[in-house]
């Protein structure tokens, strides 16, 4: 256990942040013992209440106008690494996808869904660091999974296997309109898994939800089933699948 | 309500309540509401971009302060603040002598105010000012404190007991330097 001076234990006591009861009472006693002691702790509680009430301030008005405006024409975490060349095919695919006719589908809380919530969790890790190394994953038997990103015009980026729900996954990180999205193949058994998702393929054939802010969309792939994330609409994403 | 929607309506609760803060403390550390101003859009843009990994939504507050001092360690040596440690025994000699004598100490106390205090803030190593800053000034608890500076809490303690006697002796000397200059309340 850390010894602490009697100066910082001083100091913790005027703050309210002594931990231990025992500790309390060390300083109460040495505050009873010693005018030296209580002229410390009157000293300090004397400069945090002028350092409290000695500073005003407001933001100017045009920092709040600019975080306003920048809240207006942003639209999320961009992906800039390839960002000049993927410019044009974004702005081609938001063509394409105006056209588009949307599908309705069904959007449930991503929190009843645990596939969800580690596939999200994964994404969410993995755009925090730099991605693995991508060599042979495109000879991966399940590499043909990913057809759909691809023919959306999505460049292959990154890949790598993961564990969802105690099952083996693969996981293929791509860049499309900008942003990083990643498909995850899983079996179709734990794709199905879920009332909510087997309903939404039976009525649709596809699933969307929303997860910790990030947009997800699944479907069935022969025996595999695909789950798309991506910091961009659920619905979005099933231009994808559409593709 | 789309999901761009949510997201500014969140980034709208979360976030922009505490700029005025943000601006506050930015222009603390930089001593230039301009360049404050430009800090704290910095802060938002990135608060905005990494607004999905915010998972706890009580501790937005830490997590704001810990974007800004980031940003404020990019840019740092622009505006290199005073760094090292300060020599702490005289001061540590005059803050001593004032704790022991009645006259003295009186004239300590009477001495200190938000102004005076916050000058002698500025003028302490950063080291020991920061934490005080997030303290005293921002409100953060000590464990607070540790998360936006990724040091123990025992370190955060140490690190504000400490400022504070350096605080008590610079308001010592500056007491002793200028008896004209006493405090009239």
């Amino acid at each position: 256990m850390t010894e602490w001076s009697p100066e910082e234990l001083v100091t913790a006591y005027v703050d309210g942040e002594l931990e231990s009861d025992a500790q309390r009472r060390q300083v109460e006693a040495q505050l009873e013992s010693s005018v030296r002691w209580r002229r410390q702790a009157q000293l300090e509680r004397v400069l945090r209440r002028s350092l409290r009430h000695g500073v005003p301030g407001r933001a100017p008005v045009e920092v709040r106008d600019a975080v306003e405006s920048m809240m207006s024409e942003a639209k999320g975490r961009a992906w800039t690494g390839w960002l000049p060349t993927l410019v044009l095919a974004a702005c081609a695919l938001i063509a394409v996808g105006m056209l588009v006719s949307r599908i309705p589908m069904s959007h449930e809380q991503a929190d009843t869904i645990p596939m969800v919530e580690a596939v999200v969790e994964d994404y969410a890790a993995r755009v925090e660091s730099p991605l693995p190394d991508r060599r042979g994953m495109e000879t991966h038997p399940t590499w043909a999974a990913t057809a759909s990103l691809r023919k959306a015009g999505a460049r292959f980026v990154s890949g790598w296997r993961v564990h969802i729900r105690g099952e083996g996954a693969i996981a293929y990180a791509f860049v499309w309109k900008e942003q990083l999205v990643v498909q995850y193949v899983v079996s179709r058994e734990l794709f199905l898994r879920q009332q909510v998702v087997r309903d939404a393929i039976d009525s649709t054939g596809a699933y969307t939800t929303e997860a910790q802010g990030h947009g997800v969309a699944g479907w069935l792939d022969g025996d595999r089933g695909t789950l798309v994330v991506g910091l961009v609409e659920p619905d979005d994403l099933l231009e994808v699948w559409q593709s | 309500m789309r999901w761009a929607d949510r997201k500014r309506a969140r980034f709208r609760v979360l976030v922009l309540p505490y700029i005025d803060v943000l601006h506050g403390y930015a222009t603390r550390q930089v001593r230039d509401p301009d360049v404050a101003s430009d800090l704290t859009q910095e802060v938002c843009l990135r608060a905005w971009k990494s607004l999905e990994t915010l998972r706890d939504e009580g501790s937005v507050r830490a997590w704001l302060y810990q974007i800004l001092r980031g940003v404020l360690r990019e840019r740092s040596r622009k505006w290199a603040r005073r760094r090292g440690l300060a020599a702490i025994e005289p001061l540590d000699a005059a803050v001593e002598a004032s704790l022991v004598d009645d006259d003295a100490f009186a004239s300590l106390i009477a001495q200190i105010d938000g102004l005076r205090a916050f000058e002698a803030l500025q003028s302490i190593p950063e080291i020991f000012a920061i934490p005080i800053e997030l303290h005293d000034i921002e409100g953060f608890r000590y464990r607070e404190i540790a998360e936006i500076l990724d040091v123990p809490k025992g370190t955060v303690m140490s690190r504000i007991s400490r400022g504070r006697r350096l605080l008590a002796s610079k308001l010592t000397l500056a007491a002793a330097a200028n008896p004209c200059r006493k405090a009239s309340s």
